[in-house]
């Protein structure tokens, strides 16, 4: 995973889908890239913000 | 706290017994709070902090490193010797016969992400998905292996690798997307 998938993904994470797809239609992405990011983009369900206090829970063992 | 463990470590390595009392009620406290977090909403478990912190002891005790060089180091540190113990529990390779077999409490071999959407997940599967994203970005790797097997704030995280908190957050979103994509979830 290289800076420019790190860089896309930061900036498009937090738009909709709807301006997503326009910045996906104006830039001329290498194909990698832009499948890579979209593929990153669909696993990012609802934005979780990342906590800056203790993290409530990491995990837990069943 | 971390050069006085590291103080602590160092003398105890190099012989002198009277410094693993003074350093395992520190270690402890530490361990005890990770183990907690993985633990604080599952009431009826079957796994008891205790037996994670014990084995978390014996692991740390075997591999420390030369010195910790604040709190942040150490529970990066720590994050790796919890997400080991857990793994080598799910492996069933972790039969450290100092605690007698009755004493030890097998860890089950699914976790949980909370709120990460991820749903049961074999140990196995967390581990062999953590080894994939290294080998993609190591930095990645670590970032979320230090928040979610140390329990470390984003804050904490930065100040081991040395950047800005806002990347860290970014790091740690862009991983868990990561994993789940890996891991089907």
């Amino acid at each position: 995973m290289d800076e420019q998938v790190s860089a896309l993904f930061r900036e498009l994470a937090d738009l909709p889908q709807a301006a997503r797809e326009s910045i996906f239609a104006a830039r001329n992405l290498p194909p990698e890239l832009r499948s890579e990011v979209k593929s990153l983009l669909a696993s990012l369900k609802a934005p979780a913000p990342v906590s800056s206090e203790t993290v409530k829970l990491p995990f837990v063992v069943t | 706290m971390a050069a006085e463990v590291t103080h602590l470590f160092e003398r105890w390595r190099q012989g002198d017994d009277t410094a693993l009392n003074r350093l395992t009620p520190l270690v402890y406290d530490e361990l005890r709070r990770i183990a907690r977090s993985f633990l604080r909403n599952q009431p009826g478990h079957t796994l008891q902090p205790t037996a994670l912190v014990h084995e978390a002891w014996v692991k740390l005790s075997r591999n420390a490193e030369p010195g910790f060089t604040d709190r942040a180091h150490f529970l990066a540190v720590m994050s790796r010797v919890m997400r080991q113990v857990l793994i080598d529990h799910a492996r069933g390779a972790s039969a450290d016969k100092r605690w007698g077999r009755q004493q030890r409490v097998p860890l089950e071999a699914t976790v949980e992400f909370a709120g990460d959407g991820f749903g049961q997940l074999k140990v196995i599967d967390v581990d062999r998905a953590l080894q994939a994203l290294a080998g993609e970005n190591s930095s990645l790797a670590q970032i979320i292996e230090m928040h979610y097997f140390g329990g470390m704030t984003a804050e904490e995280v930065a100040a081991v690798v040395h950047r800005s908190s806002d990347a860290v957050r970014h790091d740690i979103r862009l991983a868990r997307a990561w994993l789940r994509r890996e891991l089907g979830g």
